[in-house]
């Protein structure tokens, strides 16, 4: 059973609903207009492009070809860490990359060679779209992480400093934060992870299912992505702040970012 | 050569001049009285010993050893930093206290719990402020768990950044009369009368 083709017209019947979204917010004053607007806006063209982009890729379907794009995907999501949690991007965007691209791409080749047993590792109809998805928890999980990290050590400096005498060992001084920062990083994908299936549908598993799968096949492969996705924001965090750590202290053990 | 040495310093702050061209020499096991008015930087100058502020020019020196990012951390193993009760690490008592000697700079001291309970009738504080999570003690009791954490580490050089806030007038007297009967080399920064008539060098600038 394939999927139901939906007709390029049919979306924007949806806009019927967003014209009372903009009455009300217009008329208490909510300021949520515009954002909203543009972001539908930047969410269709966005989507678009990516979509015929990747009818071209899926087309060649050449490793070089397919890691390139997973390379622009882990380089925009590097991009986007550095600038919301406010490091340097001359300094960090490449401990960045290197600390949260390396364990996604190693899980999403490990799983394609061993969990699903692919003969092309680098196919792009697996390696694409699951290494988005792992790509995209990692990439919140990271910014929440490293935000609690560096932010947590410039709201505390009196405590991190008196560590820092106690200690005389930069690591030491900063393991506070360092744990708080996974543990802010992991509690949102534990707890998602504990629910699935309960709350909601887990977006890979409705995709699946909407193209044709069996809910058994689709659970099985959301079982795998989920464990997939807690492991590599796990190792992510640990890396991304390792790699940045070492240009974000002078000689003297002061934060400077 | 002086133990401690201040050489030409020059810092600016928040784009204010705190020091230019400051010089001050403390010899071994002398105690010094840093009384300077507000503001003018008592306590940027400890922390400079300690490398967490760095001056613009000048030089520092700690028993020989210019402090550069190289030698910071030998320099910190000197020094133990005393400042005010918010700054003690968070947690259970016996557990921070036990963390903070398992770092591997402060291992050779084969801390026991044994010791901390005989320093806790010393000072006048509870047996069981053992169990008590840091952030339930009152300042008072946290200023002199601090201190006692200051005088386990053993260490050569004492800076005692404000530690009276918070102690009672007996309690304050006790304290600086025990610390003081100590063989270190003490800088203490305040502006307590309590210290007066202790023998202490009194710098200003």
């Amino acid at each position: 059973m394939g999927v139901q083709e939906i007709p390029f017209y049919t979306p924007f019947y949806l806009l019927i609903f967003v014209l009372p979204m903009a009455i009300i917010n217009f008329k208490l004053g909510i300021g949520l207009n515009k954002r909203t607007i543009y972001a539908l806006f930047r969410m269709t063209i966005q989507l678009v492009l990516v979509g015929f982009f990747l009818q071209y890729i899926f087309l060649f379907n050449n490793l070089w070809v397919n890691s390139a794009y997973v390379l622009f995907m882990i380089g925009a999501a590097g991009l986007s860490t550095v600038k919301t949690c406010g490091l340097t991007v001359k300094k960090q965007l490449l401990p960045i990359v290197i600390g949260f691209g390396l364990p996604n791409l190693g899980m999403i080749l490990f799983i394609n060679q061993f969990v699903i047993g692919l003969d092309n590792i680098f196919d792009a109809q697996y390696y694409i779209p699951l290494m988005g998805m792992l790509l995209g928890n990692s990439l919140s999980g990271n910014i929440i992480g490293i935000n609690t990290f560096y932010n947590g050590l410039r709201q505390n400096e009196r405590l991190y400093q008196y560590r820092l005498a106690l200690a005389a060992n930069q690591w030491e001084a900063t393991l506070p934060w360092y744990k708080e920062a996974v543990i802010a990083c992991m509690n949102p994908i534990i707890a998602s992870t504990e629910t699935i299936g309960l709350v909601s549908l887990p977006g890979m598993m409705t995709g699946q299912i909407l193209g044709g799968s069996m809910p058994m096949t689709a659970i099985v492969y959301q079982i795998v992505i989920m464990g997939a996705i807690l492991i590599s924001r796990y190792f992510g965090i640990h890396f991304s702040i390792l790699l940045t750590r070492k240009q974000a202290f002078d000689d003297y053990d002061r934060l400077i970012r | 050569m002086a133990y401690l040495e201040f050489r030409n310093i020059f810092l600016n702050y928040d784009q204010r001049t705190i020091f230019s061209g400051f010089n001050l020499e403390i010899e071994r096991q002398e105690k010094v009285l840093l009384c300077a008015p507000s503001g003018r930087g008592k306590t940027s100058l400890v922390k400079m010993l300690l490398g967490f502020v760095v001056p613009e020019a000048g030089e520092i020196l700690v028993d020989g050893m210019r402090l550069t990012g190289k030698t910071v951390h030998d320099i910190r193993r000197k020094i133990a930093y005393v400042s005010q009760d918010a700054d003690i690490p968070r947690g259970i008592v016996s557990e921070v206290f036990a963390s903070v000697f398992n770092f591997p700079v402060n291992r050779h001291l084969s801390y026991q719990e044994t010791v901390l309970r005989d320093w806790l009738k010393t000072m006048s504080l509870p047996e069981d402020t053992l169990e008590k999570n840091i952030d339930a003690l009152s300042g008072g009791e946290r200023q002199r768990l601090a201190l006692v954490l200051g005088i386990l580490l053993d260490r050569e050089i004492w800076i005692l950044d404000e530690i009276t806030t918070g102690l009672d007038q007996e309690l304050k007297k006790k304290m600086v009369e025990l610390l003081l009967s100590y063989d270190k080399t003490i800088l203490v920064v305040s502006h307590d009368d309590i210290y007066k008539n202790q023998r202490l060098r009194e710098v200003s600038w």
